[in-house]
């Protein structure tokens, strides 16, 4: 019988136990101590997306410290240090800690506002619940929750159980098809970035020669197929909208009117005695609103300002001695810009917009302002407008008053003056005497050339001529004729009007769907969601000009990032014989185009019907296709960055 | 008979119980986005901790009578329960670092010395009991061989003394004389086949009718001795196997708990401390 008790066989297992840990724990330490010391410790092979990563430190706080420190390390909480090392490559927004990468309160605004019931949950998610294990609502977690490493480069890190999720989630149920609720107007939270009827266009518009043969004539799939993108506007619209961008079939104006002389009544003026100078007497608009934006900064005119306010300029007979004394201010300041602008060039007009914005401008922020607008344009409007501007401004500065119809001083500078109309563009090269050739007084035209001038300005208006866009002026303003779809020009000083409380005027006037360009006619505006249509009137900081298919200005409590994805690739074979509309029906019944009467995404109609979680679940059950939360929802949601953060220089 | 099936039915169902417990907690807990591996690994730990009580407690009277428990049915259950907790650690995946590589092929190396002890000590244990109604004590086999190598040298001496030629002698001299001293060969023992030690006896035996009165007298004293012999080589094969296992499985367990340490280290200090 074994004899435990034998003395001598356990003084042979204690030394026999004693020199293996001996030999053990030096030959540990010496390893540690050594180079080999991080291929030693390291616990495998890191995954795919991280193999990249040689250094221990990159990722582990306590990586560069000896066995003390590894101690220390091991004895208190680092655990927030080493999820900062996380993100300082993985940009997670504003609350990377939390829950879905969004704020606790969001995420508790969802669950209310969801209201859903449990419906059912696997036993071991009911265990987790009831032993109070799952994590607590505004609780922090750490990367390593959901992602292991150091599994092998074969593991998927970012892979998780349906349970995970369940075992948070306050509102759980069995799986996708066996509780999950029903989509609620899936995949459309918001109305789209670009004002497209479908159903009109399907119905009504296409004709059988530019109809499109299919959904993929206009939207294809990219991002390796997690998305359906629209294609540009050459490629879909621009075979019928062209014109109308252009403006070819317009009664109206084709061009924006930038300058604009606005009508006075100088009948009343002279009898009152009020000294504007010259003053065409033929002008019967109002100041053009980009205009009134550049006289903003002007002391004087925001001095009057409050008086003119409602004032009918082309009425002034009732108008109060104050009133007129406005009116002439306002005429003065009109006269005054227009020879700053003559004057002081480009240079001039930064700095009016300036300070009518309260922020410097860019090089590249003022270029697309201007157009590169051409100083002959504005001399030659000048010309035909004031034809004495200087004069006028000399007499003016000097204190003297005069009228019109009275001799005048000849200037130093014979005064241009320039017929009704004139066109310009960028490349047009007006010299001084072409721009004066107008001027009736000049003698450089003879009989003949008028005449043939006069016969080439009949076949053809300014307005017409630069039928592809550019500058023009016509009678009393000066336009911008858009060149096409995105012309640069209206695109900026819609975006800037947009986002600048005293350039509304001006804002209401591109926007409008009839405005040059008509922009706005398929371009929706929105607004942050939660600020009413009046407040964001009053505080256009929050409105965004969706330019592209996809909207910028999405559900603004996720931004970016969707808790909800779908590929589109994989479920192309998957259609029937509708096509896309086995999933995107279309819907008749709704009225489209009401989603776009205000700024308001979230409030809208769509032109398809929402999805129904029936069509999913056909093949996401138990028996065809995996119901793995993954599948269809992204953990992290909100404001996120780039997945890598670049370095800083 | 019945009683011992029924206690074994009795602690296979515990154990599973056990098991399945233990399971559902791992589960619970992984599900619930806490680490998971620390679960199994802590559970691992404690249960290496209270194995290694087994040993501890044969040196302390204390301790036994402290916990008035069938020690080694609890160590080997423990170990049951610490080769599937610790299947559910590494993920049923060999781990690719070195010291986990370490980790796993000492763990082996323990549970298979431990399989191979226990199978050792109840086999040889039964058998051993079969064998004989009279304890031999480990530590004083050799002596007792040198004795009974005394006896057999003196016994042919007295022999030799009273006949000058005596095949009897001769075949101990040359056959016997050598291997009296020293143990027979172990593996032989332990395997059975030690059939060219048993076919001395049946020499002798054929030798006796050629032999003088006396002269079988001693050839029958001397199969005596020889299979006095033979039970002593027996017993300290048996004896020495139970044993010898334990140089490898104790050391295999030293080798486990320096590495646990340094993996509890590493695993508290590289994931953000406790």
């Amino acid at each position: 019988m074994v004899e435990p008790e034998d003395k001598r066989l356990f003084a042979l297992y204690r030394k026999l136990v004693l020199w293996t840990l001996l030999v053990l724990g030096g030959l540990i330490l010496w390893v540690l101590s050594g180079d080999q010391r991080n291929a030693f410790i390291q616990p495998g092979t890191l995954t795919a997306s991280h193999a990249g990563i040689k250094q221990c430190d990159a990722c582990h706080s306590a990586a560069n410290l000896g066995i003390k420190g590894w101690l220390n390390s091991a004895l208190s909480d680092s655990t927030q240090h080493d999820t900062k090392l996380c993100l300082n490559c993985h940009e997670l927004g504003e609350f990377p800690e939390f829950a879905h990468s969004v704020s606790p309160e969001v995420v508790t605004s969802i669950t209310e506002s969801k209201n859903l019931s449990n419906s059912g949950q696997t036993l071991l998610v009911k265990g987790a619940k009831r032993l109070g294990w799952a994590p607590q609502s505004g609780a922090r977690l750490e990367c390593k929750s959901c992602h292991q490493e150091h599994s092998g480069n074969h593991q998927l890190i970012t892979a998780n159980s349906a349970d995970h999720c369940q075992s948070c989630h306050s509102q759980s149920f069995v799986s996708f098809e066996d509780g999950h609720p029903e989509f609620s107007q899936y995949p459309f939270r918001q109305r789209t970035a670009i004002n497209f009827d479908h159903v009109s266009h399907i119905n009504k518009h296409f004709d059988e020669q530019q109809a499109p043969t299919s959904c993929l004539t206009c939207h294809q799939t990219r991002n390796q197929g997690n998305e359906m993108s629209t294609l540009g506007f050459e490629q879909t619209c621009s075979s019928c909208h062209s014109e109308d961008i252009r403006g070819d079939k317009r009664a109206t104006a084709t061009g924006f009117d930038v300058l604009r002389v606005p009508g006075l009544d100088t009948d009343t003026l002279r009898e009152r005695q009020i000294f504007i100078g010259e003053w065409p007497k033929h002008a019967d608009d109002g100041l053009s609103p980009l205009m009134e934006l550049l006289l903003q900064s002007d002391s004087h005119y925001a001095t009057v300002r409050p008086v003119l306010g409602t004032l009918d300029l082309m009425d002034l007979r009732t108008a109060s001695d104050e009133q007129l004394n406005a009116v002439a201010t306002l005429a003065w300041c009109v006269k005054m810009l227009l020879q700053n602008i003559i004057d002081g060039g480009t240079g001039f007009l930064q700095k009016r917009l300036e300070q009518a914005l309260d922020r410097p401008l860019s090089h590249a922020q003022i270029a697309p302002l201007l157009a590169t607008l051409p100083k002959s344009v504005i001399q030659s409007a000048s010309n035909a407008w004031f034809p004495s501007l200087a004069t006028d401004m000399e007499h003016h500065m000097n204190g003297r008053e005069y009228w019109p119809d009275q001799p005048l001083a000849k200037p130093a500078v014979p005064l241009p003056q320039s017929s009704g109309s004139d066109t310009f563009t960028e490349e047009t090269d007006l010299t001084d005497d072409a721009l004066f050739g107008a001027d009736d007084d000049s003698e450089l035209w003879d009989e003949d050339e008028r005449v043939e001038q006069s016969t080439a300005q009949l076949a053809i208006s300014s307005e017409q001529w630069v039928k592809y866009g550019g500058w023009y002026r016509d009678d009393l303003a000066l336009y911008y004729r858009p060149v096409g779809h995105a012309d640069g020009f209206l695109r900026h000083w819609l975006e800037l009007s947009a986002n600048v409380s005293n350039a509304n005027a001006l804002f209401q006037q591109l926007s409008d769907a009839d405005a040059p360009g008509q922009c706005m006619q398929c371009h929706s505006i929105d607004q942050q969601s939660g600020v009413a249509d009046t407040e964001s009137m009053q505080n256009p900081a929050v409105r965004t000009i969706n330019w592209r298919s996809r909207s910028s200005a999405s559900d603004s409590r996720f931004g970016e990032r969707k808790f909800t994805h779908f590929r589109h690739i994989p479920h192309l074979t998957l259609q029937g014989d509708n096509g896309c509309q086995s999933c995107h029906a279309l819907n008749s019944d709704n009225d489209y185009a009401d989603s776009f009467t205000n700024f308001d995404a979230s409030s809208f109609s769509s032109n398809f019907s929402h999805m129904e979680k029936a069509t999913c679940d056909s093949c996401h059950n138990r028996s065809v296709e995996n119901q793995n939360c993954l599948s269809c929802h992204q953990y992290h949601a909100g404001e996120l960055g780039p997945v890598i953060k670049s370095k800083d220089f | 008979m019945m009683e011992m099936l029924a206690r074994r039915f009795r602690e296979y169902a515990l154990l599973l119980i056990v098991l399945a417990v233990l399971l559902i907690a791992y589960m619970l807990y992984d599900i619930s986005f806490y680490r998971h591996h620390h679960l199994s690994g802590w559970l691992l730990f404690y249960l290496l901790v209270a194995q290694v009580l087994y040993y501890v407690q044969k040196r302390s009277e204390r301790l036994r009578s402290l916990l008035n428990i069938q020690w080694l049915s609890l160590h080997v259950d423990f170990g049951i329960i610490s080769i599937l907790i610790f299947l559910v650690h590494i993920g049923a995946n060999l781990p690719d670092g070195i010291v986990g590589l370490i980790l796993v092929g000492s763990f082996t190396g323990v549970v298979v010395s431990g399989l191979v002890g226990l199978r050792i000590k109840r086999h040889y244990q039964a058998a051993l009991a079969r064998r004989s109604g009279r304890e031999i004590v480990f530590g004083e086999i050799q002596a007792r061989m040198q004795t009974v190598a005394i006896q057999a040298d003196q016994l042919m001496l007295d022999c030799a003394a009273k006949h000058q030629r005596s095949m009897l002698v001769d075949y101990y001299r040359d056959r016997l004389c050598g291997a009296m001293a020293t143990p027979g060969s172990v593996l032989a023992q332990l395997t059975g086949q030690n059939d060219h030690w048993l076919e001395h006896f049946g020499n002798i035996e054929r030798l006796i009718p050629y032999l003088h009165a006396d002269e079988a007298t001693m050839a029958r004293e001397l199969l005596r001795l020889l299979r006095t012999k033979n039970e002593l080589d027996y017993h300290y094969a048996h004896q020495g196997a139970l044993r010898v296992w334990l140089l490898v499985h104790i050391p295999f367990t030293a080798i486990l708990l320096a590495f646990t340490a340094l993996h509890v280290l590493l695993v508290y200090a590289f994931s953000g401390g406790a």
